[in-house]
Formats: structure tokens, sequence, C-alpha cells
């Protein structure tokens, strides 16, 4: 028994891959994902190297594997493989859904990453944060201007040169002439300090005093306060002295102006790259989206599979059954409605097959029953003409007749006519019904049918046997008596249709297809053709339309064909001729067409009517 | 590139040249600071027909140095990977430094006998960019701009080569 399964099994294997590719995709997305916002949230450069060919060859290889089955899909179509057209319609309509369902979620993403860097790039944070680092520069600008105009200053000269001593009341008046003087600081020429006013902070290292020049000095801080100094040259007493004046930002200024600095430094980025960065964050999102996108589509081509396998083994079967193969049954492991089809099916092929076993052997009684009646038919014919001859011998003999001697001979010579013909139909039926197993050698079918046919060209000068249409390196391996036999009665069955006056035409091509190689046979008469009623009958043993006909002579040329592991039919047009076609393995050792598989070459009759 | 080796020490020196900073002021200028790594390959050579899978990676170090333009004191600043600042107020003092690793000392001691070469490349990273804009650091092709390996042997001594 044939079943229907093999499909199913590989439909569960690409479902199983598919679902371990999936897994294997989020696996994936979630760990380069992290990886990435990893990346972004530690402020390292965004360079993973392994997310290229993750980006490039997965998709890639998503795409070629939809393609293939796009392509497949496509050729079946072509090639008219039943359930292609449904699923073609599946595949779309899966692939719609997918795109559907991944549309508003897409529009939802991109008008979501819009929103957001539109708000981060708004005009009025920039602006803000602008404002903030000007402030500072300001106030900062001016603070330096301060002591700029302090060393410039005539008054603050004159104070200097009273410092040391009035000291306490120098330091009141300058703090009272500029309330931006927070420390004064003198040294000697060799940078030792000799005085000290004001806030402790403002204290500078003498050392430092000797790389630098007069004027602003650079910045200094000290954990969270910042101050601006600048250095004045003056004389007293005839002795070189330096000033340093020092002011205090306010406490945190510099951390403060860092981190407002710090803010525009990003707001400057993300406004000069605004349009890049949205670009990138929806080509992240389709760089995620876009293989389980495709994942979607594969996944689509598996399910219509799956879904339309069942269909597509009914049909298979359905059309198994109408060629007359009853041995076909569905196998199905799903409990679903279409198992109970299933079922319901295979219950009906079953039942078929009985029947038609049962007809079998109804149709093999009959035909042993009515070729009994035609054999006792066609020995009851000679025996009629032998019994009358021998009673009429008998008669005379009894009767002492002179004229017995003459009637003697023709009266035997009947009876051994009769007992002659009956003997030859006896032979005929042994042989048909036990011909001997082939004896197989290589042989040129051209020459053989020649051979054949010039036989009765002699004999029946007014035919014509065309043997020019057969192909002379054709090889055919067969048993040469039978071969033979098989085209006499051919070639017998032609001069009868023809009335023993006409053209017979034989053609023979070598016929190619995959690993099978055979011989195709025409045997075409111009005679009257075939009756509508006699087409099931004319390969039936003792079934003749002519008077003087046994009625086994296809019956032979069949077996004999059969026997060769080939196939015969025919095609007859009433009033126009008949057309035998003969397919017989050809080219190949004995070994090799006893290896023939015999379902390759259904040995069947096909009857055609033109 | 310059490679001087010691007992001890192997110190090497490495210029960017023939690249025009004027990218890395507009973006200094304009509040973005700007990021340089020399980094640098010791491996030990070996004869033999095995010799291009048998040649070892014996010794790597990358020398980051980071820049930016200080609005308030009107300097460019580097900022060095050990903490150390350096204040600029002339562009070409401060070309020379940020541009360029001079005399760096590479803890390395080349063994005896043994066969060195090393291979020195400069990558320059115009903007620095903030989280989470640095996704976008690989993505901009101009914003890095990295040189070809140079290979040099490991003598004693060697000229200075441009790197």
């Amino acid at each position: 028994m044939k079943s229907l399964q093999q499909s199913q099994n590989s439909s569960f294997v690409g479902l199983i891959s598919i679902i371990i590719f999936y897994l294997l995709l989020i696996i994936l997305i979630l760990v380069f994902s992290n990886q990435i916002l990893s990346d972004i949230a530690l402020g390292r450069t965004v360079s993973n190297v392994i997310i290229i060919p993750f980006a490039i060859i997965l998709p890639l290889f998503l795409i070629g594997t939809i393609v293939y089955n796009i392509i497949k899909l496509a050729r079946e179509r072509r090639r008219g493989i039943p359930g292609t057209r449904y699923k073609s319609k599946l595949v779309l309509f899966f692939t719609l859904v997918a795109f559907m369902a991944s549309i508003p979620q897409g529009i939802l993403s991109i008008s979501f990453i819009n929103t957001m860097t539109k708000s981060w790039f708004s005009s009025q944070y920039g602006d803000t944060l602008e404002s903030g680092v000007q402030l500072a520069l300001t106030y900062y600008n001016e603070r330096l201007e301060n002591l700029e105009s302090i060393a410039d200053s005539a008054l603050v000269a004159s104070l200097l040169r009273d410092m040391e001593t009035r000291a306490d009341k120098t330091w009141e008046t300058l703090e009272e002439v500029n309330s931006g003087i927070h420390s004064i600081q003198i040294f000697d020429d060799e940078g030792r300090e000799t005085l000290f006013r004001g806030i402790p902070e403002g204290r500078m290292e003498s050392l430092a005093l000797l790389d630098v020049s007069e004027g602003i000095l650079p910045k200094e801080t000290k954990k969270d306060t910042t101050i601006l100094r600048v250095l004045i040259g003056f004389t007293q007493g005839g002795e070189e002295k330096f000033a340093v004046i020092s002011t205090i930002l306010p406490a945190n200024f510099d951390s403060t102006a860092e981190n407002l600095t710090k803010t525009l430094e990003i707001f400057t980025q993300l406004e000069r790259y605004r349009n890049i960065f949205r670009y990138v964050l929806i080509g992240f999102y389709f760089f995620f989206s876009f293989p389980i996108m495709l994942l979607a589509i594969l996944v689509s081509f598996i399910l219509s599979e799956e879904i339309i396998r069942p269909i597509v083994n009914l049909e298979e079967a359905t059309k198994r059954v109408s060629e007359g193969d009853f041995s076909i049954r569905i196998l199905s492991r799903a409990k679903d409605e279409l198992s109970i089809l299933i079922e319901s099916f295979n219950r009906m092929v079953a039942e078929l097959e009985k029947s038609r076993r049962q007809l079998i052997h109804t149709e093999k009684i009959t035909a042993w029953q009515d070729i009994a009646q035609r054999m006792a038919h066609e020995i009851k014919n000679p025996l009629t003409p032998i019994k009358l001859s021998a009673q009429r011998i008998l008669r005379k003999y009894e009767a002492g007749e002179k004229e017995f001697s003459a009637v003697l001979k023709p009266a035997v010579s009947s009876i051994i006519q009769e007992v002659e013909k009956l003997n030859n139909l006896l032979v005929e039926f042994r042989d048909f019904a036990r011909l001997p197993d082939p004896d197989m050698e290589q042989i040129s079918l051209k020459e053989l049918v020649e051979e054949a046919a010039s036989v009765f060209t002699t004999s029946y000068p007014s035919i014509t046997i065309h043997t020019k249409d057969i192909v002379d390196s054709i090889l055919i391996l067969a048993d040469r008596d039978q071969i033979t036999r098989a085209f006499t009665n051919l070639f017998k069955n032609a001069l009868d249709a023809i009335s023993g006056e006409g053209d017979i035409y034989i053609r023979a091509d070598l016929v190619i297809k995959g690993n099978l190689h055979y011989c195709r046979i025409q045997v075409q008469d111009t005679g009257t053709g075939i009756t509508e009623e006699n087409l099931d009958k004319i390969f039936n043993p003792y079934f003749t339309t002519k008077d003087k006909g046994t009625g086994l002579g296809l019956s032979i040329v069949e077996r004999i064909v059969l026997d060769h592991k080939g196939q015969i039919w025919f095609e007859t047009e009433e009033g126009a001729g008949t057309t035998f076609f003969i397919d017989l393995p050809a080219g190949l050792s004995t070994e090799d067409l006893s290896e023939l598989p015999t379902e390759k070459l259904i040995v069947s009759r096909k009857k055609r009517k033109k | 590139m310059k490679l001087n080796s010691g007992e001890d020490q192997t110190q090497v020196s490495m210029f960017l040249v023939e690249y025009s900073p004027a990218d890395i002021f507009s973006s200094l200028e304009d509040g973005l600071r700007s990021e340089i790594g020399f980094s640098i390959h010791i491996y030990r050579e070996t004869r033999g027909i095995f010799r291009l899978f048998t040649q070892r990676l014996v010794h790597e170090e990358t020398f980051i140095q980071e820049a930016r333009w200080d609005v308030f004191q009107q300097q460019y600043i580097i900022k060095k990977a050990s903490g150390e600042t350096l204040k600029f107020s002339r562009k070409e003092d401060f070309i020379s430094e940020f541009f360029s690793l001079k005399d760096y000392p590479i803890q390395f001691s080349p063994e005896r006998g043994k066969k060195y070469f090393t291979l020195g490349r400069i990558s320059l990273e115009t903007i620095i960019f903030l989280p989470p804009l640095n996704v976008l650091s690989s993505i901009i092709p101009a914003n890095i701009v990295t040189t070809a390996w140079q290979r040099h042997e490991l003598p004693r001594e060697l000229p200075e080569t441009k790197g």
C-alpha cells in the first residue's frame, strides 16, 4: 500500500528550523542591541564589528532563502504542481498580514523618534544654555577686566608703595576702592612673601611667581574655589617688589561653568547632527525589525506548505484513484477536520479497491467462460466434417459399394485437413497460454522488420510495407522469434485491414526520458479502422472480426510485448486506418533490462480513438 | 614614527602628518572635543616557512589624549590619559603637542637574540560624540581618521620616519 506523507516530514523540519532560527535571531538582536545600548550609555565608540556581518549576512541570507522559495513556487506553478496557486495566495496573505502588523508599529516608532529628537533639540533649551555660558563668560571677563583696571590704576600704585608701612590701613582703603579685591600679597624680587592681607584662599605659592610676568596670572582652582590674580610690579625704597591682587569667584564657579559648557557641547552636537541621528535611530529600528519581517515571510512559506499539504495529498490521491490506483492511502497525524475528510477518503478508496477486486475476479471468470465457449465452438467446427466423413466411409464400407475406394480418399483427406486445423488451433492456444521465456539478444530493429516484411511483400505484391522511417542504428534487446512473430501478426492484421492491397507504414524512434531509453515502434495501416464497439475487445483472446481468424493474433502480440517489458496501444479512426504503438526497451544489456523498474514501464493497453 | 630601544625601556615617537587641522579647530571652537589615539603593537618575528602564522603579538599599548577649547581662558587644553593637562594659547604649539607622541615610554624589554618589529597607527576622532550621539561616531566616515599601520623593525636606534 502506498502512502502520501513525506512532505509533511519536510514541512515539520522546516518549521522547526524556522523556530530555531527565530530564537537565534531574537537572541542576537537582544545581545547586539544590549551591546549598542551599553556603548551608548557608557559613551563608548559604537564600532562593534560583529554587528556588521549580523547586519548584512543575516538579512541577505533571509532574502536569499525567500527569493529561492519564490522562484521554486513560480517554477512549481509553471509545471502545474497541485496546490501551488493556493500556496501562492496563502504566502501573499501571510506577507500582507506581516506588513500590515508592522506598518502601524513602524509609523509609531518613527513618529516617536521624530518627536523625541525634536523635543531634545528645542531651541529654547539651546538659547538658555548659550545664555548661561554667555552670562558666566561675561562675569568672568568683568572680573578679569576689573583686575586689569586695578593693575593700571595710579591710585592702587600709590597705595602699594605704602603697603608695607601701613598695611592694615592700606588694605582697608583698597577694599573700599574696589570691592572685587579679596586678597593682596607682596613678594620681594626673589619671590619671598613679605606681606599678605585678605581671604586666606587667595594666597598664592611664592615659587609659582618666578615663571610669570606682570599682568593677569593663570587662573587657579583649589577644590571648589577659583581665584583670578593680577601681578603688579612696583618699587619701594629702591627695592623691586611684586604685588599679587586676587579676586575669588563664587563657589563652584568652575564646575558650574564646566557643566554648562558640557551641556552646551551635547546640545551643539545634537543640533549639528540631528537629522543624521534621526536617520540612524530609524535605521536601527529597521535593522532589528527587518529580519523579523523577513522571517515572517519565510514562515508564511512553511505554514502555507503545512496548510495545503493535506489538500494536495487529497488531490494527488484522487488523481491516482481516478487513474486506477486504489492502493493509495493518505497518512495524517493531525486530529482536525481535514483528518476526518482524509479518513473518509481512505475508507472510500478501500471500498473501491474491494469492489474492483470483485469485479476483476468476475471478469476473469467471465473471460475464461468465454474462452472455454469459443474453444468448444472452434473444436466443434472441425468435428462435424470429421464425423460426417467418417460416417460416409463407414456407410460405403458396410454397403460394400464399388465406389468405396473413390470416396475413401477425399473423405480421409477431409478428416486429415480438419484434424490439422484442430491441431493448429490447439498449438496456437498452447502457444498463447504458455509462451516460452524470451531469449534476449541484441537485434537490429530495421533488419528484423524488413525480414518479417519481405515474407508478405513476396506473397502479396499489391502491398507496400514502408520501412524507411526506421532509424538504422536502433538496437533492441528481444527474442528474435517472438518479436518476429509479433510483427508478423501485426502485418497480417494490417494486411486484412487493407484487404490485401495498399500501404503499411512502419516507423521507429529512440526515446530518451531521463534514465529511461526505449524504442517506440508504429505500425500504421490505411484500412477500415476499428469500430467503436470493438475497441475494448481487440486484444481479447478469440475475438475476431474475420471469417478465418483464430482471434489469438493480437492477444499473442500483446503477450509478447508484455513479456519484453514493453507496452502496446493503438489509435484508430473508422475508414482511415489504425496505428499500433509498441514501446520496447532499447540499447540495454539483458541484465539492465531485467532491472528496469516495472512501474516506469506501465504495462497497460491504452486505446485512443481519433 | 620613531623608535628608541634601550635595555629596560623602549621609547616611541609618532607624528600625524598630511592632515589639515582646520576641522579640528572648527570643532574645538564650537565647544566640541577631539581625541587622538596612538596605537603601538610589538611583534616577535620568527623565521622559517611558518613565520606568517607564528608572528606573535608580545605587547600592545594605546596612548590617548583629548583636546578642547577653554572659552574662559581662551586656550586650547590637552588632557592626557595620565590626567596631566596642558594649555596652549598659540595654535602652532597646540598642533605640535596634540598630533604627536614624543618619547613615549613603553614598558617592554626585548629579549636578546630575538627579532622584533612594531606596527604603529594613529587614530584621530575629530569630534568626541557624547551619549546618545556616540552611536554616530562610527557612522560619520569623516569623523574618524585612521592611518595605515606603519611597520618598523626594533633595533637599538632608528632614523625618524613619518607615520
